[in-house]
């Protein structure tokens, strides 16, 4: 299958972005724009917990840390309501907490071209 | 029985029969016999009085040689004696009389095989009238015989001094040029100097070894003394314990460590110091000290009086008794708590430069990625991103300056406006800016904000005529739950006229959306005809504290 007929079929899938870093969370939202992808951004764990557990997505990209807060109330809500996710970490994968080690995990700051596979393999099964 | 036993009869024999000899003298013989005879029991009392006396062996050793060899009629005579040195070796050392210690000394030590060396091992006294018709004589190399510049000796008498445990201590020695010098008589007082002198060094070598041991004690207890001293004044936690872990000892250092005073504690189990998740350390401890293994720098923590936790470097070696068996552990304990903290600093900085620096890199990706959509050229690329990473740098300076606790809205605002402002420009005026602080996450974002209105004004608005006037005019409210409110109007006027822009920027999407999203804010942006009009309404978040060295706790 061709990168373009991948990503034609995975266009108009819903994701949910948890990113505090304003300028990050703008490039994510352009990426996947143009992957034609639709993006709900949240910069706050509050308001990405409320959307895990009310709203539908066939994925999310998590920021681990959000302002010192940890991002694992939102992952346990997806869990449970068995949405894939990817976390997105600046520290590597070691500071993950230990039952979600074997997520996938992107470190950052990624490419397009990084996040782009890693959502294929994770979101369209 | 033995050769020294035969030779002692012989010697006896010949005793004898001098003393018949001298019986049978004239009377002016006899009357100097007499003389003779006192003047010996003078110098016999001299000497025993002199070695009951004395305890130091060299001047023992010398009292015996002179006296000996006055008594003997010898030209010279020489103690030799077996000392036991400081590293438990045996050396001949020897007084003389009658000749310079020169002239013994250049001939170095006896050999046991000589003549002279056969009085040390056992054999018994000698005595010749002429030691070159001896047949023992002359047998040794290199000398075969008296050495060449010894003085001169024809009559020879040597005596062992044997000490009561049977230890040949050594030999009076004498010698005489002419022959026959020595009579069996002689022998016997030298025999009876030599069993005096043997006694005196008895008591000299019992002496030396008391106040050697005296001395030795007295080191050990100045020794034990100082450490005593050491572990009591010492800071680290210095305690003892049994082979099952009950303290026996426990100083100042322990004191102020643990909380403990010393008769709380003596008599109690260790274990009283460790926390209960590390109950499993101790039989470890114990298990290593009892096979007579030390720790070495073991980090762990321990539990003081009041129930806090503190981290201790520890070391634990065990404690032998004289036969060498473990008896207990003694156990230094380092309060390392400052080392952790230092530590703990540094990963902390370590981990914000890192955290910073990728930040940074986000920001960088994230305005080249969004410029190069909204340019068409590389020319227009590389000015509007430089501008903006310019406007990033300013944020950062502010910052660092303050340490990154926050930055100064109208420094921020200042620093953006300062290349179209003032001088003949466009009219600039800001207000009620001056007081307030921001962290560093609104001063990096404001600072990009103010920076896209700057350049929209400066491309399209008030800031691109003479005439144009910006008004800024900043307000701290109280807002709910205690928190501060700030209003941030940015006002143009007097420009071209405005119209609202086809198709939405960098500029917009980040103040209208950036803001929103990373400050909570709550923004509105018009494009009205005479001029822009921003409004932002955002929580005042609290200054942080800095995150430089001097700071981080």
């Amino acid at each position: 299958m061709s990168p373009d007929a991948q990503s034609s079929a995975l266009s108009g899938l819903r994701i949910l972005v948890v990113e505090d870093e304003m300028m990050l969370a703008m490039l994510i939202e352009d990426w996947l724009e143009m992957l034609d992808y639709q993006a709900v951004k949240a910069a706050r764990l509050e308001k990405a917990v409320a959307l895990a557990e009310s709203e539908d997505f066939d994925g999310a990209l998590l920021d681990v840390n959000l302002g010192g807060k940890r991002c694992y109330p939102i992952a346990e809500a997806l869990d449970r309501r068995g949405i894939p996710f990817i976390f997105m970490t600046g520290y590597g994968g070691d500071m993950l907490r230990e039952d979600f080690r074997d997520r996938p995990v992107v470190q950052k700051p990624f490419q397009l071209e990084e996040i782009e596979r890693l959502m294929t393999d994770t979101f369209v099964s | 029985m033995d050769d020294s036993t035969v030779r002692g009869r012989e010697l006896t024999e010949r005793a004898e029969a001098e003393h018949l000899q001298e019986n049978s003298s004239d009377p002016q013989h006899e009357a100097d016999r007499r003389q003779r005879q006192t003047r010996r029991l003078q110098i016999l009392n001299r000497v025993a009085q002199l070695v009951a006396r004395d305890l130091d062996i060299k001047r023992i050793a010398q009292t015996v040689a002179d006296a000996t060899t006055e008594l003997t009629g010898a030209q010279f005579g020489a103690f030799f004696y077996n000392v036991v040195n400081d590293g438990g070796h045996c050396e001949k050392h020897f007084a003389v009389s009658g000749a310079p210690r020169g002239d013994f000394e250049k001939f170095g030590v006896p050999r046991d095989s000589s003549l002279f060396g056969r009085t040390f091992c056992g054999e018994g006294a000698i005595r010749c009238d002429d030691v070159r018709t001896d047949p023992r004589y002359g047998n040794n190399p290199p000398h075969r015989g008296i050495p060449k510049g010894h003085l001169p000796v024809v009559s020879y008498l040597a005596v062992p001094v044997v000490l009561r445990s049977g230890e040949i201590l050594g030999a009076l020695c004498f010698g005489h040029e002419r022959a026959g010098v020595f009579t069996a008589e002689t022998e016997e007082l030298v025999a009876g100097v030599a069993a005096h002198a043997a006694t005196a060094i008895d008591n000299g070598r019992l002496y030396e070894a008391a106040q050697a041991e005296i001395e030795r004690s007295r080191r050990v207890e100045h020794a034990a003394r100082h450490l005593a001293a050491i572990v009591v004044s010492s800071d680290d936690a210095i305690i003892s314990k049994d082979t099952n872990g009950i303290i026996q000892t426990w100083n100042k250092g322990a004191e102020k460590l643990f909380g403990y005073r010393a008769e709380e504690v003596i008599g109690k189990s260790i274990t009283i110091l460790i926390p209960p998740d590390r109950e499993d350390e101790e039989p470890m401890i114990l298990a290593r000290i009892r096979r007579g293994e030390s720790v070495d720098h073991y980090e762990t923590v321990r539990q003081r009086k009041d129930g806090s936790l503190v981290d201790i470097s520890l070391t634990v070696s065990p404690i032998h008794d004289s036969s060498g068996k473990v008896i207990g552990a003694s156990k230094i304990a380092r309060d390392i708590t400052e080392r952790r903290i230092i530590e703990a600093r540094r990963e902390l900085l370590l981990r914000e430069v890192n955290h910073r620096a990728k930040n940074m890199l986000h920001n960088v990706q994230s305005i080249a990625v969004q410029t190069l959509r909204n340019t068409t050229s590389p020319e227009t690329f590389q000015k509007v991103f430089l501008a903006r990473l310019g406007a990033l740098s300013h944020a950062h300076d502010l910052l660092a300056r303050a340490e990154w606790r926050g930055a100064a809205l109208a420094d921020l605002i200042a620093l953006e406006l300062a290349p179209y402002c003032g001088a003949g420009g466009p009219n600039c005026t800001v207000g009620g800016c001056d007081d307030v602080q921001l962290n560093a996450r609104a001063a990096l974002a404001l600072g990009m904000a103010f920076h896209e209105l700057a350049t929209n004004a400066a491309k399209y608005g008030a800031l691109s005529a003479a005439s144009g006037q910006l008004e800024i005019q900043c307000q701290v409210t109280p807002g709910a739950d205690g928190t501060e409110m700030l209003h941030i109007d940015w006002i143009e006027r007097g420009g071209p006229p405005v119209s609202k822009p086809s198709r939405r920027g960098f500029g917009s999407r980040l103040i209208e959306h950036g803001l929103a999203y990373e400050l909570e804010a709550e923004v509105s942006l018009d494009f009205e005809p005479e001029g822009v009009h921003c409004w932002i309404y955002m929580p005042l978040a609290p200054t942080e504290p800095g995150t430089t060295p001097e700071t981080v706790a």
